[in-house]
C-alpha cells in the first residue's frame, strides 16, 4: 500500500509538472516577437503576438517586404521601376504583377486627384535630392524645365502584356508615396493568413494594426507632433484603433537639414507636381485612418498637398476614410467619424469640431 | 501517520504556487523604473546603457558608433535624455532630430542603419503603443 502511494505521489508530481509546462505553453502562445529591418528606404518594425507559427509568418512577411523593395525601389538597379526609368521614351518594360498593380492604383489616384498625386515626380525628386549631403535649393528655371517631364497621363500601361512605358525620354517614376502602403498591406495579409490575431507594424511611420492588443483592448497610437522640436511634446493627439492603419504625411519627416539649420526654412520631401516645390498648402501634417494601407498612403499625400478644404472634400467623396489635417496655426481638422475616436493629449493643438 | 493522497496534492499545490509566484516576482520585478538606452546597428543590439536618474545633474556620456565604411554617429546620453550630436551621414536628419526622453521613443539614422531607442516602463498617462509619423 505504501509503495503504491509513493508511486501515485510520483505520478501526480510528474503530472503536475507536465501541466505547468502545458500551461507555460499556453502562456507562450501570446508571446511577443519583434523585428526591426531597414527596407524601402526607411526603418520597419514588426511586433507580432501569437504562438509558434508566428516566427515563420514573420520571416515570410519580412521576405515579402524585401521582395517589394527589390521590385519597386528606384535606387535598386535591377528593380522594375529602374528598368522603366531607363527605358523612358524608348520601349515598354515587362514588370511583375505587384509592380503593375501598384502603378495602376497610383495612376487611379492621379486621376482622382487631378494630378496632385503623380508618380512621375521622379525628375523633381532627383533634382532636389534632399537626402544628399549639402543639398541646395535648385534653380527655378531648372525646376520649370524638369516639370515638363512630370505627367502621370504619359504613363502607358498594357494590361495584356503587363508592360509599362514612360512616353518621354527623361521621365522618371517614383513609387515612394505608395509602395510602403502596399508593402504594409502585403505584410498584413501574410500575417493574417498565418492566423495572427494581434500585431503592430510600423513602416517608416505608417502604423498598421492587426486586431487589438492581445488582451483585446485597442491600440493607442500617438500622432507625431510636427513641431516636437519646438514644443517639446511628442504627439498632437492620440487615436485608439483596432485593425486599422494610421498614415501621416508631414513636412517634418525629411527635409534639407543643412538649409534648415542655417535659415529655419523647411524644404521637405513632399513635392507639389504643379509647382515643383515642396507642397505649401498650409498643413504641417495630414493623417488618414483606414483599413487599407495603400489607400491611406496615397490619400495622406493627396491631403497634404491639396490642403484641408480640397483634401477633405476629395476624401469625403470617397467615403470609408477618416482624416485629420493639422494647419500651421495648430488647428486640427477631423472628419466626422473621428469625433469620438480622437483623444486630445496636447493643449497646444486645438481640435476643431467637424 | 501516513500522509493521505489529498494531503500530498495540497503540498504539491502549495509548492508549485510558491514557485510560480517567485518566478512571477522575478520577471515582473525586473520591469522597474530604470530606463535603458539601446543602440541597434543593422538589426543587432550593440550597446545597452542605463540612464540612471541618480547621476549628478549634467553628467553625460558620449558614445561613438562606427557604422562601417567610415561612417559614425555620436550618441550623447545624459540622465534625462538621449540625442545624436554628430554624424557623417548624408542627410544628417538624426542630428537635428529632437532629443528623446521617454521609453518607446527612438531616433533613427536610416543611411547608417542605426536605431537609438529608450526602453523601460512607459509612463502611465499618455502612454502610446506606437507613433504614426
Amino acid at each position: 500500500m505504501y509503495i503504491r502511494l509513493k508511486r501515485f505521489a510520483a505520478i501526480s508530481f510528474l503530472l503536475t509538472i507536465l501541466s505547468i509546462f502545458a500551461a507555460g505553453c499556453t502562456i507562450g502562445d501570446v508571446r511577443e516577437l519583434n523585428r526591426d529591418i531597414f527596407a524601402l528606404d526607411t526603418v520597419i518594425t514588426l511586433k507580432v503576438f501569437g504562438g509558434r507559427a508566428v516566427k515563420k509568418a514573420l520571416d515570410k512577411a519580412v521576405d515579402r517586404i524585401r521582395e517589394i523593395e527589390d521590385r519597386m525601389s528606384p535606387t535598386i538597379e535591377s528593380s522594375d521601376v529602374s528598368k522603366i526609368n531607363r527605358a523612358s521614351g524608348t520601349e515598354p518594360v515587362k514588370v511583375h504583377d505587384d509592380t503593375f498593380y501598384v502603378i495602376k492604383r497610383a495612376l487611379n489616384y492621379g486621376e482622382l486627384s487631378d494630378g496632385i498625386f503623380d508618380i512621375t515626380i521622379g525628375p523633381i525628386v532627383n533634382l532636389w535630392d534632399i537626402k544628399s549631403e549639402n543639398a541646395v535649393v535648385p534653380d527655378e528655371a531648372e525646376i520649370k524645365s524638369r516639370l515638363s517631364l512630370v505627367d502621370y497621363r504619359k504613363v502607358r500601361i498594357d494590361e495584356d502584356n503587363m508592360t509599362v512605358l514612360l512616353e518621354e525620354k527623361g521621365m522618371a517614376m517614383d513609387l515612394g508615396a505608395i509602395a510602403k502602403g502596399y508593402a504594409a498591406d502585403e505584410a498584413t495579409r501574410i500575417l493574417k493568413e498565418a492566423g495572427v490575431k494581434s500585431a503592430l507594424l510600423n513602416l517608416g511611420g505608417n502604423v498598421i494594426t492587426i486586431g487589438g492588443k492581445p488582451d483585446g483592448s485597442s491600440w493607442r497610437i500617438g500622432l507625431q507632433d510636427p513641431r516636437s522640436q519646438e514644443t517639446g511634446r511628442n504627439h498632437f493627439a492620440i487615436v485608439e484603433v483596432q485593425g486599422a492603419t494610421v498614415v501621416s504625411s508631414g513636412d517634418y519627416e525629411r527635409f534639407m537639414a543643412d538649409v534648415y539649420e542655417r535659415t529655419g526654412e523647411r524644404y521637405h520631401h513632399i513635392f507639389d507636381p504643379k509647382t515643383g516645390y515642396p507642397a505649401q498648402s498650409g498643413l504641417m501634417v495630414s493623417t488618414i485612418i483606414s483599413s487599407s494601407s495603400i489607400d491611406a498612403d496615397a490619400l495622406s499625400t493627396i491631403l497634404f498637398i491639396m490642403g484641408y478644404e480640397d483634401g477633405f472634400r476629395t476624401i469625403g467623396e470617397l467615403g470609408n476614410f477618416e482624416a485629420m489635417a493639422v494647419t500651421s496655426d495648430k488647428d486640427v481638422y477631423i472628419t466626422g467619424g473621428l469625433k469620438d475616436g480622437i483623444i486630445p493629449s496636447n493643449d497646444l493643438y486645438n481640435i476643431v469640431e467637424p | 501517520m501516513r500522509p493521505k493522497i489529498g494531503d500530498i496534492f495540497v503540498y504539491i499545490f502549495i509548492i508549485v504556487l510558491v514557485g510560480l509566484s517567485f518566478l512571477g516576482l522575478k520577471t515582473m520585478g525586473n520591469r522597474g523604473d530604470r530606463k535603458m538606452v539601446q543602440i541597434e546597428l543593422d538589426g543587432e543590439i550593440i550597446e545597452s546603457v542605463e540612464m540612471s536618474e541618480t547621476e549628478p545633474e549634467g553628467t553625460t556620456r558620449e558614445i561613438r558608433i562606427d557604422t562601417g565604411d567610415g561612417g559614425y554617429n555620436i550618441v550623447r546620453i545624459s540622465a534625462g535624455d538621449v540625442g545624436i550630436t554628430d554624424a557623417n551621414c548624408p542627410d544628417r536628419l538624426c542630428v537635428i532630430s529632437p532629443r528623446i526622453n521617454t521609453p518607446g521613443q527612438s531616433i533613427v539614422c536610416i543611411p547608417h542603419r542605426l536605431i537609438v531607442r529608450i526602453i523601460g516602463r512607459e509612463p502611465e498617462d499618455g502612454a502610446v503603443d506606437d507613433t504614426a509619423s
